[in-house]
């Protein structure tokens, strides 16, 4: 059977198939946005990086790993944090500087890392942007401090790097009472200083 | 009457466009992780083929996971269509983490702790396989998928030592 051609017909279907495309792929990126932001919990300025074990049924987190990069997160035995906040929950700006302050070691090793968005390691002259316990010890009344951009310190001190940063944290050696109650720990406070 | 077709002709466009809009917003959610794990999957076999060990660097690994600076890292995108795969695990002086996920995004087998461990051999097959098989295994859910192995470096003067180690270290057909 031949269908007559129905030029009308034919932009209706057409403009309808672009809109409900648009519609919802849309719709799905936003549900997955949200539901990954509040399906995850927040400690301060950080976002533990999710178990896969745990979250494996919520189709919508799963997917939101994978878009994110959250997977392959190899947990093994480090616990990972990560943020693009401060803890005013302000989004990370690489033009600012940040002080991160912790009221002692969040682990027994522990490392700080900053990313791109694209997850590759910012690159600090030649070295990757990283911080670890073995380079940063508490200071007289026994607090951790990094600082993140700005101009250059030396030792204590991260690049943001071009782009819009994203700091990742890992815990190390914990002992397993801590691993399963984030609370405990010191994680570091984000706080904004100057920006340029 | 004219006005009451366009109505009517509104309200196809309109229904028919959510009728399309959700069946989209459903098959996005439910394809996109899959999708996402074969493009890595892809990626990473494109560098060194199937059943074979990629040792990334830490300025290449970042195109595959969120790498962590402070690590030594190796991939292997296995493919279980001619038989299990081994991975092997040389003995390592720190903390060394091992974690496979299937191309559907099922995490199958996690492994790691601080300090030494004794080299190990993990072996990765379908269940099919792994009924068939002496030695114990992690079964993967799907035929495809990645393993993602990652040695802990805690001073710079450690880096040496755990690159030599991740030299012992292999992906192959069992």
């Amino acid at each position: 059977m031949r269908i007559p051609y129905n030029r009308g017909l034919f932009y209706l279907v057409l403009s309808s198939a672009i809109a409900g495309g648009l519609l919802g792929i849309g719709s799905a990126l936003v549900a997955v946005a949200t539901v990954t932001e509040t399906e995850t919990p927040r400690y301060g300025a950080w976002k533990p990086a999710p178990d896969p074990a745990q979250t494996a049924e919520n189709r919508w987190i799963r997917t939101g790993f994978a878009l994110f990069g959250a997977y392959l997160p190899v947990r093994g035995d480090a616990l990972e944090f990560n943020t693009v906040h401060d803890s005013n929950l302000d989004t990370l700006d690489e033009d600012c500087t940040y002080f991160l302050t912790s009221s002692g070691p969040p682990a027994p090793f522990w490392t700080l890392s900053v990313h791109e968005r694209s997850h590759r390691v910012v690159d600090a002259a030649g070295r990757p942007a990283s911080i670890t316990s073995a380079q940063v010890g508490p200071d007289g009344r026994g607090r951790i401090q990094v600082v993140l951009g700005g101009e250059d310190l030396g030792s204590g001190w991260l690049p943001t790097g071009d782009r819009m940063p994203t700091l990742t944290l890992r815990l190390y050696d914990l002992d397993p009472g801590v691993r399963n109650d984030p609370m405990r720990l010191p994680l570091f406070a984000i706080d904004k200083g100057e920006c340029r | 009457m004219i006005r009451a077709l366009r109505i009517r002709t509104a309200g196809r466009w309109f229904g028919l466009t959510v009728l399309l809009a959700a069946l989209v917003h459903v098959a996005t959610v439910f394809l996109l992780p899959q999708l996402t794990m074969n493009r890595v999957i892809d990626r990473v076999a494109e560098a060194s083929g199937h059943n074979q060990l990629l040792a990334v660097d830490r300025a290449g690994s970042g195109d595959f996971v969120r790498s962590d600076p402070n690590s030594v890292e190796a991939l292997c995108a296995f493919d279980l269509l001619n038989g299990p795969v081994a991975i092997v695990l040389p003995a390592v002086a720190d903390h060394l983490s091992v974690t496979a996920v299937s191309d559907n995004t099922v995490e199958f087998h996690r492994s790691g702790g601080d300090g030494p461990a004794p080299a190990r051999t993990l072996i990765i097959a379908t269940e099919e396989q792994a009924a068939s098989i002496d030695s114990p295994s992690a079964v993967a859910p799907e035929r495809k998928g990645i393993v993602l192995i990652r040695r802990l470096v805690r001073r710079p003067e450690d880096r040496a030592a755990a690159e030599a180690e991740r030299a012992g270290m292999a992906c192959s057909p069992l």
